[in-house]
Protein backbone atom coordinates (compact mmCIF):
# COMPACT_ATOMS: atom_id res chain seq x y z
CA UNK A 1 0.00 0.00 0.00
CA UNK A 2 1.44 2.68 -1.14
CA UNK A 3 0.70 6.15 -1.04
CA UNK A 4 2.67 9.46 -2.08
CA UNK A 5 3.65 11.24 0.87
CA UNK A 6 2.01 9.03 3.55
CA UNK A 7 5.10 6.60 3.79
CA UNK A 8 4.75 4.67 7.23
CA UNK A 9 8.44 4.41 6.93
CA UNK A 10 11.32 6.55 8.08
CA UNK A 11 11.87 9.27 10.56
CA UNK A 12 8.23 9.17 11.49
CA UNK A 13 8.55 6.52 14.36
CA UNK A 14 10.04 9.21 16.21
CA UNK A 15 6.47 9.88 16.86
CA UNK A 16 4.42 7.03 18.95
CA UNK A 17 3.05 4.08 16.44
CA UNK A 18 -0.16 4.87 16.94
CA UNK A 19 0.07 8.23 15.97
CA UNK A 20 2.17 7.57 12.73
CA UNK A 21 -0.09 5.09 11.74
CA UNK A 22 -2.80 7.75 12.58
CA UNK A 23 -1.68 9.84 10.43
CA UNK A 24 -0.90 7.51 7.76
CA UNK A 25 -4.82 6.60 7.95
CA UNK A 26 -5.92 10.46 7.12
CA UNK A 27 -3.47 10.33 4.43
CA UNK A 28 -5.01 7.68 2.89
CA UNK A 29 -8.66 8.59 3.81
CA UNK A 30 -7.62 12.40 2.31
CA UNK A 31 -7.10 10.53 -1.27
CA UNK A 32 -10.17 8.26 -1.21
CA UNK A 33 -13.49 9.48 -2.22
CA UNK A 34 -16.37 9.54 0.87
CA UNK A 35 -18.12 6.55 0.12
CA UNK A 36 -15.03 4.16 0.15
CA UNK A 37 -14.12 6.19 3.82
CA UNK A 38 -17.83 5.08 4.61
CA UNK A 39 -17.26 1.44 3.72
CA UNK A 40 -14.43 0.48 5.27
CA UNK A 41 -15.60 2.33 8.44
CA UNK A 42 -18.43 0.53 8.00
CA UNK A 43 -16.89 -2.83 8.04
CA UNK A 44 -14.81 -1.95 10.77
CA UNK A 45 -17.41 -1.37 12.68
CA UNK A 46 -19.17 -4.35 11.65
CA UNK A 47 -15.90 -6.44 12.84
CA UNK A 48 -15.85 -4.92 16.51
CA UNK A 49 -19.70 -5.53 16.68
CA UNK A 50 -19.13 -9.30 15.66
CA UNK A 51 -17.44 -9.95 18.86
CA UNK A 52 -14.62 -11.60 16.86
CA UNK A 53 -11.91 -9.87 18.96
CA UNK A 54 -13.38 -11.98 22.22
CA UNK A 55 -12.71 -15.23 20.75
CA UNK A 56 -9.04 -14.43 20.61
CA UNK A 57 -6.60 -16.21 22.78
CA UNK A 58 -5.96 -13.87 25.88
CA UNK A 59 -3.37 -13.37 28.48
CA UNK A 60 -3.27 -17.06 30.58
CA UNK A 61 -4.02 -18.68 27.72
CA UNK A 62 -1.84 -21.44 26.24
CA UNK A 63 0.09 -20.39 23.10
CA UNK A 64 -1.05 -22.67 20.09
CA UNK A 65 2.71 -23.99 18.94
CA UNK A 66 2.94 -23.64 15.16
CA UNK A 67 5.62 -24.15 12.46
CA UNK A 68 5.55 -22.23 9.60
CA UNK A 69 8.32 -21.82 6.91
CA UNK A 70 10.22 -18.68 6.42
CA UNK A 71 10.79 -17.17 3.00
CA UNK A 72 13.82 -19.18 2.58
CA UNK A 73 11.39 -22.32 2.74
CA UNK A 74 13.34 -23.17 6.66
CA UNK A 75 10.85 -24.53 9.26
CA UNK A 76 10.29 -22.13 12.19
CA UNK A 77 8.65 -23.44 15.25
CA UNK A 78 7.38 -21.42 18.33
CA UNK A 79 8.87 -24.17 21.00
CA UNK A 80 11.99 -24.58 19.52
CA UNK A 81 11.95 -20.49 19.94
CA UNK A 82 10.25 -20.67 23.73
CA UNK A 83 13.56 -22.73 24.27
CA UNK A 84 15.56 -19.39 23.93
CA UNK A 85 13.62 -17.31 25.69
CA UNK A 86 10.03 -15.27 25.84
CA UNK A 87 9.00 -14.40 21.77
CA UNK A 88 7.14 -11.81 20.62
CA UNK A 89 4.60 -12.98 17.75
CA UNK A 90 3.02 -9.99 15.73
CA UNK A 91 0.30 -11.30 13.22
CA UNK A 92 -0.14 -9.37 10.13
CA UNK A 93 -2.50 -9.07 6.99
CA UNK A 94 0.52 -8.00 4.24
CA UNK A 95 2.50 -5.52 2.75
CA UNK A 96 -0.24 -3.68 0.78
CA UNK B 1 7.14 -3.47 10.79
CA UNK B 2 9.88 -0.73 11.17
CA UNK B 3 8.63 0.44 14.37
CA UNK B 4 8.94 -3.24 15.96
CA UNK B 5 11.95 -3.55 14.12
CA UNK B 6 13.41 -0.19 16.09
CA UNK B 7 12.73 -1.93 19.04
CA UNK B 8 14.83 -5.57 18.12
CA UNK B 9 17.80 -4.80 19.34
CA UNK B 10 16.04 -4.17 22.67
CA UNK B 11 13.99 -7.28 22.44
CA UNK B 12 17.18 -9.37 21.98
CA UNK B 13 18.86 -7.75 24.68
CA UNK B 14 15.95 -8.88 27.18
CA UNK B 15 16.60 -12.56 25.59
CA UNK B 16 13.77 -12.37 23.65
CA UNK B 17 12.70 -12.86 20.30
CA UNK B 18 10.38 -11.98 17.62
CA UNK B 19 8.25 -13.32 14.44
CA UNK B 20 5.78 -11.91 12.28
CA UNK B 21 3.24 -14.02 10.53
CA UNK B 22 1.42 -13.08 7.37
CA UNK B 23 -0.96 -15.09 5.00
CA UNK B 24 0.67 -13.75 2.13
CA UNK B 25 3.01 -15.86 -0.17
CA UNK B 26 6.56 -16.85 0.76
CA UNK B 27 7.34 -14.50 -2.45
CA UNK B 28 5.55 -11.23 -0.58
CA UNK B 29 6.57 -11.64 2.75
CA UNK B 30 10.24 -11.94 0.68
CA UNK B 31 9.50 -8.64 -0.33
CA UNK B 32 8.82 -7.11 2.90
CA UNK B 33 11.09 -8.31 5.03
CA UNK B 34 13.83 -7.22 2.03
CA UNK B 35 12.12 -3.53 1.90
CA UNK B 36 12.22 -3.13 5.80
CA UNK B 37 15.11 -4.93 5.96
CA UNK B 38 13.60 -6.70 9.21
CA UNK B 39 15.91 -8.59 11.54
CA UNK B 40 13.17 -10.74 12.35
CA UNK B 41 11.80 -13.84 10.93
CA UNK B 42 8.92 -12.95 8.45
CA UNK B 43 6.58 -16.95 8.41
CA UNK B 44 3.92 -17.78 5.91
CA UNK B 45 0.81 -19.09 7.24
CA UNK B 46 -0.49 -20.44 4.22
CA UNK B 47 -4.17 -20.19 5.03
CA UNK B 48 -4.46 -18.31 8.05
CA UNK B 49 -4.12 -22.05 9.86
CA UNK B 50 -2.35 -20.13 12.73
CA UNK B 51 -3.75 -17.05 13.18
CA UNK B 52 -7.39 -18.83 13.34
CA UNK B 53 -5.99 -20.97 15.86
CA UNK B 54 -5.18 -17.75 17.72
CA UNK B 55 -8.89 -16.70 16.63
CA UNK B 56 -7.96 -13.98 14.77
CA UNK B 57 -9.34 -14.48 11.14
CA UNK B 58 -12.47 -12.80 9.39
CA UNK B 59 -13.29 -13.00 5.80
CA UNK B 60 -12.66 -9.31 4.39
CA UNK B 61 -16.60 -7.38 3.85
CA UNK B 62 -18.03 -7.80 0.74
CA UNK B 63 -18.10 -4.05 -0.18
CA UNK B 64 -14.11 -3.65 -0.03
CA UNK B 65 -12.65 -6.62 -2.07
CA UNK B 66 -13.18 -4.77 -5.10
CA UNK B 67 -12.28 -1.54 -3.22
CA UNK B 68 -8.87 -2.96 -2.12
CA UNK B 69 -8.07 -4.30 -5.76
CA UNK B 70 -8.99 -1.05 -7.55
CA UNK B 71 -7.89 1.30 -4.77
CA UNK B 72 -5.01 -0.55 -3.15
CA UNK B 73 -4.20 -2.76 -6.20
CA UNK B 74 -4.47 -5.63 -3.32
CA UNK B 75 -6.51 -8.33 -4.88
CA UNK B 76 -6.20 -10.01 -1.86
CA UNK B 77 -6.41 -13.92 -3.72
CA UNK B 78 -2.90 -12.95 -5.31
CA UNK B 79 -1.85 -11.87 -2.13
CA UNK B 80 -2.91 -14.50 0.08
CA UNK B 81 -1.09 -18.26 -0.56
CA UNK B 82 -4.04 -19.66 -0.17
CA UNK B 83 -5.87 -17.35 -2.45
CA UNK B 84 -8.99 -16.29 -0.54
CA UNK B 85 -10.17 -13.10 1.02
CA UNK B 86 -9.32 -14.25 4.87
CA UNK B 87 -7.43 -11.54 6.52
CA UNK B 88 -6.13 -12.18 10.22
CA UNK B 89 -6.90 -9.34 12.92
CA UNK B 90 -3.70 -7.46 13.68
CA UNK B 91 -2.47 -9.02 16.85
CA UNK B 92 0.48 -9.29 18.73
CA UNK B 93 1.32 -11.73 21.54
CA UNK B 94 4.22 -11.83 24.23
CA UNK B 95 4.65 -15.67 25.13
CA UNK B 96 6.65 -16.91 27.65
CA UNK B 97 8.73 -19.18 27.94
CA UNK B 98 6.50 -21.81 29.86
CA UNK B 99 4.43 -21.40 26.41
CA UNK B 100 1.33 -19.27 28.39
CA UNK B 101 0.74 -15.50 26.20
CA UNK B 102 1.61 -13.66 28.82
CA UNK B 103 0.50 -9.92 27.16
CA UNK B 104 -1.94 -10.26 24.28
CA UNK B 105 -2.87 -7.31 22.28
CA UNK B 106 -5.68 -7.98 19.37
CA UNK B 107 -8.00 -5.32 17.71
CA UNK B 108 -10.61 -5.63 14.90
CA UNK B 109 -9.55 -1.78 14.02
CA UNK B 110 -6.84 -2.10 11.96
CA UNK B 111 -5.66 1.03 12.36
CA UNK B 112 -4.46 0.16 16.02
CA UNK B 113 -1.56 -1.61 17.24
CA UNK B 114 0.24 -2.22 20.05
CA UNK B 115 2.88 0.01 20.98
CA UNK B 116 6.53 -0.91 20.68
CA UNK B 117 7.31 0.47 24.28
CA UNK B 118 4.60 -1.44 25.59
CA UNK B 119 6.30 -5.10 24.41
CA UNK B 120 9.67 -3.90 26.24
CA UNK B 121 7.65 -3.26 29.31
CA UNK B 122 6.13 -6.70 29.24
CA UNK B 123 9.46 -8.04 28.40
CA UNK B 124 11.11 -6.45 31.16
CA UNK B 125 8.36 -7.72 33.82
CA UNK B 126 9.21 -11.16 32.76
CA UNK B 127 13.02 -10.40 32.71
CA UNK B 128 12.74 -9.59 36.61
CA UNK B 129 14.21 -6.46 35.18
Amino acid sequence: MDFTGTSLNGKKFGMSLQKALQEFKEGVVAQLPPEDVAKMDEATEELVRSGIAAGAKKAGDQAPDFTLPNPSGEMVSLSRLLAQGPVVVTFYRGTW
Amino acid sequence: MQAYQDILPQIKALGASMVAISPQTPERSLSMAEKHDLGFEVLCDAGNQVARRYGLVFSLAEPLRELYSKKFGAHLPDYNADKSYDLPMPGTFIVAPDGFIQYAFVDPDYTLRLEPKEILNSLRKTAGA
